[in-house]
This record gives C-alpha cells, structure tokens and sequence, in this order.
C-alpha cells in the first residue's frame, strides 16, 4: 500500500541555524509527544525550525496555515459527493493523526477559538479524535505529533488563545537571534557577503526601538533576506532596503522617513 | 517645513538611531538663531527644511552621546575656543560615523564645498569643518593641512573629549600668530546644522549666561547665535513645576461629597496587598449651561467631521447592522437550492459537483462593552504642540469621537475620569455611563472637565473593574488614556504605583476583565511595560493624533 503521507515528507535538508538548545529541547519533546507550542514574532525562523526536525527526525510534516474563516471540518475532514456517491475525505489533521505526521498548525491565534478547541482531545492523555460527522473515533498514531505556532506580539484583545488550550502545551521561545547568528542567516539565505549582511542586521536592529511607536514589531530576519536576495541581484542597497523593508512594513510616512534614515545611516 | 509636521518624523528616527528621546523646544520666529543644545534641552528654528532638521537632531544626538566633559575657558582666546568647539564637532561626527556612516551624506551637503579665497577666520573655520569630514576632499591650504594632520594622528584619541580642547588651544594659537582676523562677535557657526556648543563650556560665575567669548556685548542684530545674554524665550513655566512637585503633603482641600469606596493597594517591599488602603470618590459631574468649553468641543468636533466619517465608512464596512445571508457555503443550517440543483446537475453529467450546496446567517455578533478611562491629572492641562489645545482638550475631542463611532457600532461605552490626591482622596468622575446616548448635554458635561492633581491608577483602575464587573458582555475592556506614569503626592517609589498597577491589572484580567493603556508619554516604555504587559500598551508620541488613533485603535483591538 502506498505511503499515504507521501507528499508530506521533507525530501531536502532544510538549513537551519541553532540560536539556543531548541534542538535538544524538540527532541526530548518529541520523545515524550508532547504537544508543542513555538512563540515568537513572525519571520524569525519558527516553521524553518519545524521543517529542520522533521527532516531530523525523518518524520512527515503537514503544515496548516490557520485563518479567520477556518471551520472545524478544514482541519478535521468532511464529506465530499463524487459521481458514486458520499466519500469521506480527512482532513489534514485526521491525516496526521492517523497515519503519525507531525502536524504543525501555523499562527493559530488567526483560527476562531471554537475551531481550535477541535485539537483539546489530542492534547492530553487520551490522544483521540473524534470525527462526529463520521462517527469514528480516530486513536493517535505513536508518531503523531502536534506542534503549534503562536506571535505573542499580536495585540487584539478578541483573539487570545484560551487558558485552557495554552497550558495543554510546552513552549520554546523565539526571537530575533543575536547578531552575529543573524548575520550568518541572512549571508546564507540572502546569498550576500557578511559585511552586507551585517549591516542589514543592524538596520534591524534600529527598527526594533521603534517597536510600539509606530511599528507594531521591529524588522524580520525574513525581511532581511528578502533585502539580501534583491541586492545580490544588482539591486543598490538603499533602495533594496527601502523596497524589502521600509515600504511593506507601515505606510506611516514619519515611520517610513525614520526608517528610511536609519538605512541611510547604516549604509 | 515647520517644526510641528517634521517633529514626530524626526522624534521616530532619534529614536532608531540612538534609542532615546530628546527633549526640544522651538524658537519664537521673530529670533533667527541657529539650533542651540544645552542642560538637555534642544532649541530650534521654527521653520527648515526637513533635511537640516535631521542633519541638526543627529548631531546633537551625537553630542549627547559623546560630549561628555564641559569644558573650562580658562585662559583660552576666542579663537581657541572657536576651534576647540569646531573640533568638538569634527570628533563626535566622527565617532557617530564609526556607527553609522551614511550619516556623512546627511551632513556633507551642508558644508560649502569650493573653498572661498577669503583668508578670515570664518572662512578657514569653514573649510576645516569640511576637510575635517570628508577625507576625500582636498584643500592645500597649510593650516587646514596640519590641522587635519594633527586630528588624524590622534585617532586613536577620538573617544577622549579633552583632545578637542587641546587640539583647539594650539590650533588657535597658531592662527592668532598669523594674524588672520577674527571678529567673534559677528561669526556664526559653520554649517547650518551645527549647534551653537553651548553644552561644551561651564556656565560662568555671574547669574546671566553668557557667551563663551570673554566679552559680553549684546548685539543689536540677532544674528550672532552664541550670545547667551539677554536670550528671549520663557524658561520653563516656574508656576507649574512648583505644582507638581513630588513628596509634598496634599493638598490642603477639602474633598468633594459624593459616593466613597475602599479598595487595597499593593505594596511591593512587604509584598501584601493592603485591604481598605484607598478611598475612591465619585465626584458628580453636572452639566453646566453650555459655555465657551463646550462650544469649543463641538467645533473641535465639526473640524474632525472627515474623521468621522471616514471611521462611519469603516465601520459600515463592517456591516454589522443586520445579519447577512451567505449563500453556496459548505456548512450552513438550510439548504441553498439554486446550489442544489446545480449540483445536481453536475451529478448527472458525471462531473464532481460543487459541495458548496448551504446557506447560513452571518450573525457577526459583536459583544463588547468598553469602559474608556481618561487621566485628569495637572499635566494633562499641557499644551499638545501645533493644535492650541491641552492634552485634556484633546483627549476629550478623541473620547468624543469614539463614543459617537461606538453608539454606531452598537457597542456598549462608557467614559469615565480620574485624578488623585493622596491615597485618601482618588477622585472619579462619570462623564457618560453605559447605555447613555451621546447628546449635547453629554457633550457640555465632557468639556466641562477640569484638570488637576495626580495619577494613582491602580485605584482608578479597579474602580473601573467595579463598574464592568456588572456588565454582561462576552469581553470587557478597560481602555486607559494616560499622559504620563503612575504617581501620587504622597508616594515617594517611583516603583510602588507601577507595581499596585500591574497588580490591578492583573486582578482584572483574573476577572476576565482586559486592560489596554495608551500611553502619550514618550519615555513611557520604562513602566508602561512592567504595568500593563508587552501586548496591552502602546505609546502615542504625536498627542495631536489622538482623535484618530483612539478609534481605530479601538477596531483594531476588538477585531
């Protein structure tokens, strides 16, 4: 029989750089399955971190960007008609759950809390699923993992994971690595020098003070790859900042001339 | 440009660069002054154009940073001390540099670049600054080449700030053995961005400030900028700072009759929340026969129109008003027939019907109720730069506006203040309660607030718990708008009232109660972080913003 979740393996080594003992703490998580909770501003290398140890492990993983409009039966799975009738199709969690992926749920706050408590039953001891429309009672594969991923800067008084969600998890904190990590990150993935590199990492930096007076988050190191990837292609630097960092982030223009000062400045 | 529309620009970019605030003040027009930075303070010119503000704000920034020694005058001549402080100048620009080297094409446009054939001091001053900056510009002139022989060759002295004033000793003495003129009581300080260097002498012995130049003529013209006599401007308001001073009893006042409640503190070293610790006081608020105040709200109001009515627009958007029915959904509570008999159809073709076959109600339910808490204490009676208003005034405009948008919304508000004096006497006021509709009479009431004494929010903030905990609502919100810390007359711990804040807070949350605080101090992320979480504040540093920020802050907030 074929490996149903074939298309979900990580076929190529994803280049991952460790900032702390993430690694070793996965692990130990992973050994003990307990669900885990990755927290961190977005772009600073959570779900690269997830695809790395999946690749470590040698374990499928099945990501879900979550939203707004996510329903239950997004997740779970639901009938669908073909010319022969009703089928029932899993969704991506019934698939992790079943067949034992690592099923990584990306920026769950999106997701409305009804749809999440949909993960509740997998979370503690009982580790089932159970499929109402189906009337199956799914048991958790030994391998199936559960991973989430949550921005605690996301300020919205509505959407706030429950308490009675959060403490199902342990959590690794992320954030911006220190910069010469960073650095290293940005050469390699932007494919521009270190000295380059470098200094777009301390642009960012000078963003992150403007974090709460105007920005809501400083710069990404994704943001910063970006400007990297646009100046190995012959872009000038100042206006590779100006295009990747500067412009997306805000259309504040005293925010936009403080940034962009500060990239005239470093460069 | 005037100072007003670059300020908050140039506030966010200080604040990248260097990471701290300064504090600034402008020029009255009538005075062409150049920019002058001292005890802290930075004076401007009214009006510039946007990049010499920033060439002069990083400079000064520069010097805050790296100017750390004043110098004595001693014995030096002005022309030493010209050239102490132009080498000042040169020294933490290069440092700055060193961090930042782009700043070079911010400031290098400012200094002239052909050299003049002049032989004046002025003229030599100028092309030193220049030669000073840029290595690659080239000037034969043999003072300025050993000046910057002699610069270079300290290098590895930059970060010594007594290097600027012996460099200036000798340099001067050089130049004075030349002969070449120097009339210092004329000259002005080359390039335009470049402050007038007071900050690097100490103030001389008699009262009046003067110059760093021996002679204390005061001119006729306004030209000359380093004059320290006979400045102009207003200091700070005495009266006022005497009102706010710290530590001192409170105010001998009898406390107004009205509706008293106990509530604790906590206090941080025993680490106890004292029971029965504070007495808040609901002060009634009467609605006055309308007056000047008020008809100052409502054409405060009529001039915010396009904000209203761009916020009606958003809100609209929304369409909250009534719920919407959503046809061909996958999951819905009837069946969509249109979409039926299509898929049917499908069916019978042999072709995978779309299962999108429902039809639902979009009951988008909104079930807020908010309770927005306004600081009224003294410092909120200071005027918001470029809008002739206070903070108050401005505050009120912006609550005025959110309970109007709200009403729309249909969501449930209120607005309240506070203000304390002593732990004995927290004065709270209720300016519009829960279910009341905005009114003219509402309004007369809002605009009659008065300004006055300090800020225990703790206190405040659990009252305001008191009067949300009988709502029912599926979220419920305190939103505080502040000015400033947490403080009262009779604490003396700059820690204490932050703590008893956090420690409010978090009985509230406990209550299912959240808190937001937006803060219009710019230094407030030293407690506005510790009191009310990284997630439930934000800083607003343009007060004139508020009308606007408030309520989109608000939707935003509340998704």
């Amino acid at each position: 029989m074929s490996d149903p979740l074939a298309g979900w393996r990580v076929a190529q080594a994803p280049w991952y750089r460790a900032t702390g003992n993430e690694v070793a703490l996965y692990e130990a998580a992973w050994e003990a399955r307990l669900p885990l909770m990755l927290k961190g501003p977005t772009g600073c290398g959570k779900t690269r971190f997830v695809e790395y140890m999946a690749w470590r492990l040698g374990r499928p993983l099945i990501t879900v960007a979550c939203h707004e409009d996510m329903t239950a039966s997004d997740l779970v799975g639901r009938f669908l008609l073909d010319a022969q009738g009703t089928r029932w199709h899993d969704g991506p969690l019934t698939l992790g759950v079943r067949h034992g992926a690592i099923v990584y749920l990306d920026e769950v706050v999106e997701a409305r809390q009804d749809t999440t408590v949909v993960i509740h039953p997998l979370t503690d001891a009982r580790r089932v699923l159970p499929l109402e429309k189906k009337g199956e009672l799914v048991s958790a594969h030994a391998d199936f993992h559960l991973v989430i991923s949550y921005n605690p800067g996301y300020q919205n008084l509505m959407k706030d994971l429950k308490a009675s969600t959060k403490q199902r998890f342990a959590a690794l904190d992320f954030g911006w690595p220190q910069a010469e990590v960073e650095a290293e990150i940005v050469a390699r993935e932007g494919g521009v020098e270190a000295a380059v590199a470098r200094l777009l990492v301390r642009v960012a930096e000078r963003s992150r003070e403007l974090k709460g007076h105007g920005l809501d988050e400083g710069l990404s190191t994704r943001m910063l790859v970006h400007a990297g990837q646009l100046i190995r292609r012959g872009v000038a630097p100042v206006e590779a900042c100006e295009v990747a960092l500067v412009r997306p982030v805000t259309d504040d223009s005293d925010v936009r001339a403080a940034l962009q000062l500060a990239v005239e400045a470093v460069f | 440009m005037h100072w007003s529309e670059a300020e908050r620009a140039q506030a966010l970019g200080l604040r990248a660069l260097w990471g701290q605030p300064l504090e600034w003040k402008v020029r009255e027009a009538s005075v062409a002054r150049a920019p002058s930075f001292d005890e802290g303070l930075l004076r401007l010119p009214p009006r510039a154009p946007e990049r010499l503000y920033a060439a002069t704000v990083h400079h000064v920034a520069a010097h805050r940073r790296y100017s750390t020694l004043k110098f004595a005058r001693g014995s030096l001549r002005p022309m030493q001390t010209a050239i102490a402080g132009l080498i000042e100048d040169a020294r933490v620009e290069r440092l700055a540099l060193q961090e930042y080297p782009g700043l070079q094409r911010l400031w290098l446009p400012f200094h002239a670049d052909t050299p003049t054939h002049s032989m004046n001091a002025p003229a030599l001053f100028a092309r030193l600054a220049r030669a000073l900056l840029d290595d690659g510009h080239e000037d034969l002139n043999p003072f300025v080449a050993k000046a910057r022989r002699m610069f270079h060759a300290a290098r590895r002295r930059w970060e010594d700030p007594r290097l600027s004033r012996e460099l200036g000793n000798l340099l001067g003495n050089d130049l004075g053995q030349m002969r070449v003129p120097f009339d210092h009581r004329a000259w002005r300080i080359e390039p335009a961005y470049r402050d007038d260097n007071q900050h690097l002498w100490e103030a001389p012995d008699t009262p009046e400030r003067r110059s760093p130049f021996d002679d204390a003529q005061t001119l006729e013209t306004g030209v000359s900028m380093m004059q320290g006599a006979g400045e102009q401007e207003p200091e700070f308001d005495a009266p006022e700072q005497a009102a706010r001073v710290v530590g001192a009893d409170p105010q001998e006042d009898t406390p107004p009759e009205g509706p008293v409640f106990q509530y604790g503190e906590w206090d941080r070293l025993i680490r106890v929340e004292r029971p029965v610790w504070c007495t808040v006081r609901e002060i009634p608020v009467p609605t006055p026969p309308d007056g000047a105040a008020a008809a100052r709200l409502a054409g405060d109001l009529q001039g915010q129109a396009d904000t209203l009515a761009r916020m009606s627009r958003l809100i609209d958007a929304l369409q909250l008003e009534r719920p919407r029915r959503l046809r061909r959904q996958p999951e819905g509570e009837a069946l969509d027939l249109d979409a039926c008999i299509e898929a049917a159809v499908q069916w019978r073709s042999g072709v995978t019907p779309d299962d999108r076959v429902q039809q639902r109600l979009d009951r988008r339910q909104r079930d807020v109720a908010t309770l927005l808490l306004l600081d009224l204490s003294e410092s909120t009676r200071d005027p918001v730069p470029g809008t002739g208003r206070s903070v108050l005034e401005t505050g009120q405009l912006a609550s005025a506006l959110m309970l109007q948008a709200l009403q729309r919304l249909g969501d449930a508000c209120a607005l309240h203040g506070f203000a304390s004096n002593g732990r004995e006497d927290v004065r709270y006021q209720r300016f519009v309660d829960f279910g009341e509709v905005w009114s003219p009479a509402v309004r007369s009431r809002l605009a009659a607030a008065q300004p006055g004494y300090s800020t225990r929010m703790g206190a405040a903030l659990r009252h305001a718990g008191a009067h949300l905990r009988h709502r029912r609502a599926m979220h419920r919100i305190v939103l505080l708008v502040t000015d400033g810390a947490p403080h009262d007359i009779d604490i003396h711990d700059p820690h204490y009232l932050v703590d008893d804040t956090r420690h409010a807070v978090r009985s509230l949350r406990a209550e299912g109660i959240a808190t937001f605080c937006l803060s219009l101090d710019p230094n407030a992320r030293d407690y506005a972080e510790a009191a009310f979480g990284a997630r439930n504040h934000q800083i607003l540093a343009r007060v004139a913003r508020l009308p606007e920020v408030l309520l989109s802050l608000y939707l935003r907030l509340t998704g």
